[in-house]
């Protein structure tokens, strides 16, 4: 069944269709909830809120997009709210950029753990534009930030997990030479 | 200048990263939601009974009414009003302009001597004394009687005069009596006149 034909059953107040659009999505939404508040809490709140008011307000839904990117706009809101008063974002210069290497190799767990320590301004913006893919200009709009703003604080987050992933990984050599001495 | 080296390695890690499934009890506290919200939607309506229809016309016809008296009067009282200014204007006392004129008095008058021809009547008197045939005709004694009245007329006002001051109103009559009184003296001196020629 596409999405249409369970959009308009939700419509008809069918809770199975519900359920199924709930599951399809639920782990993405899930997912991007959890990068944004890192807090597995507040993401529990944030998918019920954003599934009720996505129920709620189906009727709105005109399918300019898919149904999926219009859930995460709600899912990226909700969550903003949750950790708007935490976030504090401040223009930095850029003057002398310098050159972020990603080298060859990248440890899914260790980026992962790098998003998760990033400062809550830099993971909204990183995650927002890096991972769901939108736009410098979309991002302004949803955090209220403007274009310039969104840019400098992508750069440092990009610089900052760089240095987590450098220390991480120095961390990691050492541990497991220091492991493989031991054994 | 390119600020990223090797990008492609984030991306592909980033499709790399692990996805996080909810607790099943999310499904549950929505459903609960969705079903407390259906439920509301679906709460009963009640229909008021006829009678609550019936009150509430007859509060609207009463205060239809009242209003339409209240319009009626408030038009009632604006026409009297009306009328009683238009017969007030009507009536009022017509607030004519002060008209007044000013009479220029003779001041020669307050310093006239009114006896000057008492010399003349005196001489007719003389006259008449002497058993002037003249005197004794009925025309002259009417003149005589007239004059004694002009006389005593004269008396009266000079003491008016004497009493109240040279007011103007009699100076004005003693003024008249005396002309009256030269009148009637003339015709006694041509009644005797006549009478002699």
């Amino acid at each position: 069944m596409t999405d249409t034909q369970l959009i308009e059953q939700c419509l008809n107040h069918e809770r199975l269709a519900q359920k199924e659009l709930y599951n399809r999505y639920k782990t993405a939404m899930y997912t991007l909830a959890y990068r944004m508040t890192n807090d597995f809490g507040l993401a529990d709140e944030v998918l019920q809120d954003a599934f009720l008011q996505a129920f709620r307000y189906l009727h709105t839904f005109r399918q300019d997009s898919t149904f999926g990117a219009w859930l995460k706009t709600i899912v990226v809101r909700t969550a903003y709210k949750k950790i708007k008063s935490t976030v504090h974002f401040e223009d930095i210069e850029q003057h002398q950029q310098e050159q972020v290497d990603w080298g060859n190799h990248m440890d899914t767990d260790y980026l992962e753990q790098a998003i998760q320590a990033l400062p809550t301004g830099y993971r909204s913006v990183f995650v927002l534009i890096e991972i769901e893919g939108y736009t410098h200009q979309e991002t302004g709009e949803i955090l209220g930030i403007s274009t310039g703003t969104s840019k400098s604080q992508l750069y440092h987050a990009k610089k900052r997990l760089r240095s987590f992933l450098n220390s991480r990984g120095q961390r990691a050599k050492g541990e497991g030479s220091i492991s493989s001495n031991e054994s | 200048m390119n600020t990223e080296l090797n990008k492609n390695i984030l991306k592909q890690a980033i499709t790399r990263l692990p996805e996080y499934q909810p607790p099943n009890e999310i499904w549950a506290a929505i459903d609960t939601n969705l079903d407390f919200k259906e439920k509301l939607d679906a709460l009963p309506e009640y229909t008021p009974a006829v009678e609550v229809w019936e009150k509430i016309n007859h509060q609207l016809l009463t205060k239809k009414t009242t209003a339409f008296s209240l319009k009626k009067w408030a038009i009632a009282a604006t026409v009297l009003l009306c009328l009683s200014i238009t017969f007030w204007w009507y009536i009022r006392p017509t607030t004519a302009p002060l008209q007044y004129a000013i009479e220029n008095i003779d001041q020669q008058l307050f310093e006239v001597d009114w006896d000057e021809d008492e010399s003349l009547f005196e001489e007719i008197s003389a006259i008449c004394q002497t058993k002037n045939y003249s005197c004794t005709i009925p025309e002259f004694q009417l003149l005589e009687k007239e004059l004694q009245e002009l006389n005593e007329a004269k008396s009266d006002l000079k003491q008016a005069i004497n009493s109240f001051g040279k007011d103007i109103e009699l100076i004005s009559q003693l003024s008249e009596i005396e002309l009256e009184r030269t009148a009637v003296l003339k015709k006694m001196i041509a009644t005797i006149m006549g009478i002699a020629q």
